[in-house]
């Protein structure tokens, strides 16, 4: 039996249908929405969502919101954990989130391409000028036969991100240290997995951030430095920022938080286990731990633009950057 | 007899199962595998109904198993949609397949920063690139089963003067739900998959997320996050053995459920994403 | 049946819907100052002088290395695994739902352990791209095996053929189809833990530059490694498509299924 189809009226139907399949593959080039995430709550508190990365200089931060600071200003804070300051400030460009973690390097590089990031307050206060304050330390494996940074020639060196404040330290003191920094093989790992590289070989040094260096100490590593508090002491190397188009629109909120978390860092900074008991909910953590948890600060909350000058020179002589915008526009004025 | 067959198979998966914790916790007494690495079977084990009895746990699963279902529920509707249409049409099966099978290759793991971008740290984060995962695969899958319809079947339609609309429902559509069904059943496993990596690499809330935290609170939770893990496998052999049930009972008059029957099961066409 | 094509017909179908597509995002893209979404006049330029031509070109044979190695040994495993275990029907029935969860498991989650184990390097990516990408050669093995026709194999078995020669001429050929859609799945498979693998801790490969991409906003060469990683993907696909058609030839074309493939 011969059925006559049309053959033209076929074409077209599946030129609809292949259609349909393009305009789904191009679904999700739509532009950003902004906006959403702030809301006006009850008794006008306006609600803000701020991505964070987890770990332990974050207890100001969660004791603003825990301890009430934040709603005495205003605010109420719902805090959303992320892998890293990368991430927090893609979902910050989603308009999904008002404020997020940064680290300085990360600031800059935005801020180069174009970006408008700003810090509006310091995380928990700067970095300390002391190695005994700075639990940030750039630790050789046992058995490396590291004893100093020119040793770490031609040697593999773990470090949290390869565009980080950490890998850029490693570069300043190589310099300084005589050798060549791209001699030395920097290796992107999480701070977790860290210990168990050193212990096995597989790096031969790393820096590391407690509560993870503990664990790399008792293996039997040795402490080479303290790479913050030896190039950036009293400086800002995190803070908590928001992007240019939102603070222009919500000073007020902007000036609010910055006074919320001003006084959570002075709190803190007089009643440390108040503040680190927070840690145990938002981290997870054993209560005894949390207790126990090393903070890295000078508990000074005054952002520090010479500091981020630096960075930024640094970031410039290593390549990282190509245009260096002035410390003073990454920090939020009112 | 049947009773006995059953309490061998249940019986041997049960060996299995002690045998392999068995070693897990022998390797870690041992010495093999150091507390700081990987955590001994029993603190794991411990950590896990530590777990069971918070609701920490339960709301993560709540929380991943929402963008699972939306997504998946999302992409399975548009796949069977389009792929019917596709199917039914050999040019604009032709016009599409290029671009299907181009989009199909890309890892949903190197557009999650682009994701991030659009929506940010959000369910609707996750249910768009758990739909992305599920949509590419499912849609050829589909493609093949509404293609591959029986060629006695299909001249016998002729031959009665079956066509149009009836045609679909009554001969072409039941052919092609085997394909879907293993289409769909792939997918079940895809869309938790892919749920639970965006969690862990981008955040968000729910297993994924709960694993990255645990992961950076160093090796003290260790047993936890390798709780988590568990969770994750034990929830997609759940997932995917309701779906298996359900496909059994609504496709039990097709041929290829039959155990006697000689016809294989519709091939997967369908990868596992992650 | 409407007329056949022509060749040039049927090359215009296949790419007609593409090029719209392609040119409807250069053009909406051209003016874009977003950093996330850059014009794709750049990100195509930036293939070329990455990755056709340039420094990148060294983090693509990295990667290419460890995934054909990982694939090449999924296949083996796969294969041979799926073969033992539909031999040894005890062992299949207790040990299939363990061999179903880590079918589903994450791969990403493996990452942190792979590492512990298996070091920074070769082997760790090898080892998980060769473990994830094993299940479902395995799966579709063991399925295909299964479905192989009973009267066929107990001819053979009357007729004094040798078990592992059973095996090897009645069974796996008839799964073949089977085997050959379960290794095309395994290939993506294997392709998207080549990038994973390369996500944490590395120092080369397609993953890793994405992530370094990423992490230093350079979205533009971003997208190229996605494009780059599509291609792959897709010259992989049609590759294995043609090798299929050739060595299943006697398959598709005993099965009168319309104008499918």
């Amino acid at each position: 039996m011969i059925i006559r189809r049309p053959r033209w009226g076929r074409r077209v139907a599946g030129a609809c249908a292949a259609i349909a399949i393009a305009i789904f593959a191009a679904a999700c080039g739509g532009p950003a929405e902004s906006g959403s995430g702030t809301s006006k709550g009850p008794g006008g508190v306006t609600n803000l969502t701020l991505g964070y990365v987890p770990y332990t200089d974050d207890a100001a931060l969660f004791y603003a919101q825990d301890g009430g600071i934040f709603r005495s200003h205003g605010l109420n804070v719902k805090f959303v954990p992320q892998a890293s300051p990368v991430a927090v400030e893609a979902s910050m460009a989603s308009g999904t989130e008002q404020f997020g973690f940064v680290t300085t390097p990360v600031l800059v590089n935005l801020n180069s391409k174009g970006a408008p990031a700003k810090c509006v307050s310091s995380v928990d206060g700067n970095q300390p000028a002391t190695a005994a304050g700075d639990h940030t330390v750039l630790v050789a494996a046992k058995g490396s036969g590291i004893k100093s940074i020119a040793d770490l020639k031609g040697k593999n060196v773990a470090e949290v991100q390869l565009t980080s404040l950490n890998s850029l330290a490693v570069q300043v003191l190589a310099k300084r240290a005589g050798i060549d920094p791209a001699s030395i093989h920097q290796i992107a790992m999480p701070f977790p997995q860290m210990p168990a590289a050193l212990s096995q070989g597989r790096v031969q040094a790393a820096v590391i951030v407690a509560p993870f260096a503990d664990a790399a100490l008792a293996d039997g590593a040795t402490v080479l430095t303290h790479p913050n508090a030896d190039l950036f002491p009293n400086g800002t190397v995190t803070c908590l920022d928001a992007m240019g188009p939102y603070l222009k629109a919500n000073p007020k909120v902007a000036s609010d938080f910055r006074a919320a978390m001003n006084a959570a860092i002075a709190y803190c900074h007089g009643h440390q286990s108040a503040c680190k008991a927070t840690l145990a909910s938002h981290l997870s953590l054993p209560p005894a731990k949390a207790a126990k948890a090393a903070l890295s600060t000078n508990w000074n909350p005054a952002l520090n633009p010479a500091s981020i000058t630096l960075i930024e020179g640094y970031m410039k002589q290593y390549g990282e950057i190509t245009s260096e915008p002035a410390a003073a526009s990454m920090i939020w004025k009112p | 007899m049947r009773l006995r067959a059953a309490l061998v198979r249940y019986g041997s998966r049960l060996l299995v199962l002690v045998a392999a914790l068995g070693l897990w916790q022998g390797l870690s007494a041992a010495g093999i595998i150091s507390g700081d690495e990987f955590p001994s079977m029993t603190a794991t084990a411990r950590a896990l109904g530590d777990q069971a009895g918070s609701a920490a746990l339960w709301t993560a699963v709540g929380q991943t198993l929402a963008g699972w279902g939306a997504g998946l529920l999302i992409g399975g509707a548009a796949a069977v949609a389009l792929g019917t249409l596709i199917g039914l049409n050999r040019f604009a099966y032709r016009s599409s397949i290029g671009v299907i099978e181009f989009f199909k290759t890309i890892p949903v793991v190197a557009i999650l920063p682009i994701a991030l971008v659009l929506w940010g740290v959000t369910l609707n984060m996750k249910i768009a690139l758990v739909t992305f995962a599920v949509f590419w695969p499912l849609v050829i899958q589909v493609c093949y089963g509404v293609r591959s319809l029986d060629p006695v079947a299909r001249d016998t339609a002729a031959a009665l003067g079956v066509t149009g609309p009836r045609k679909f429902a009554v001969v072409t559509l039941p052919s092609a739900a085997p394909f879907i069904a293993t289409g769909l059943r792939v997918s079940v496993a895809v869309a938790l998959i892919v749920d639970i990596v965006a969690e862990l690499i981008g955040g968000g809330s729910g297993l994924g997320t709960r694993i990255l935290v645990a992961e950076n609170a160093g090796p003290s939770q260790y047993p936890a996050m390798y709780a988590y893990i568990v969770v994750a496998g034990i929830l997609g052999v759940l997932l995917a053995g309701v779906f298996a049930v359900a496909e059994r009972r609504l496709l039990h008059w097709h041929s290829a459920q039959r155990a006697d029957t000689v016809a294989p099961e519709p091939a997967a066409v369908v990868p596992v994403a992650s | 049946m409407p007329r056949s094509l022509s060749l040039t017909g049927r090359i215009l179908t296949r790419l007609w819907l593409p090029v719209v597509l392609a040119a409807a995002w250069w053009v909406s893209s051209a003016g874009s100052t977003s950093l996330y979404f850059p014009p794709l006049s750049k990100i195509l330029a930036a293939v070329w002088t990455q990755w056709a031509a340039g420094p990148a070109r060294a983090q693509l044979a990295s990667s290419l290395e460890h995934l054909v190695t990982g694939y090449a040994l999924a296949c083996l495993l796969g294969v041979g695994f799926g073969a033992l275990l539909w031999s040894l029907r005890h062992v299949r029935d207790a040990t299939s739902p363990y061999v179903y969860f880590l079918y589903v498991l994450p791969a990403p989650v493996l990452v942190p352990a792979a590492m512990t184990l298996f070091g920074l390097g070769f082997s760790m990516k090898v080892v998980l791209i060769a473990f994830a990408a094993m299940w479902p050669v395995l799966l579709n093995t063991l399925d295909g095996m299964r479905g192989v026709d009973p009267v066929a194999l107990d001819t053979a078995r009357a007729l004094g053929v040798p078990p592992a020669r059973r095996v090897l001429s009645v069974v796996l050929r008839a799964a073949s189809p089977q085997i050959a859609a379960g290794l095309r799945n395994s290939l993506q498979v294997a392709i998207i833990l080549m990038v994973v693998s390369e996500w944490v801790a590395s120092t080369d490969g397609i993953g890793y530059y994405i992530v370094n991409s990423q992490e230093s906003f350079d979205y533009t060469g971003m997208w190229s490694g996605i494009i780059v990683l599509a291609i792959i993907g897709t010259v992989a696909n049609l590759a294995f498509v043609a090798a299929e058609n050739r060595i299943l030839h006697w398959h598709y074309g005993a099965r009168a299924v319309e104008g499918a493939r």
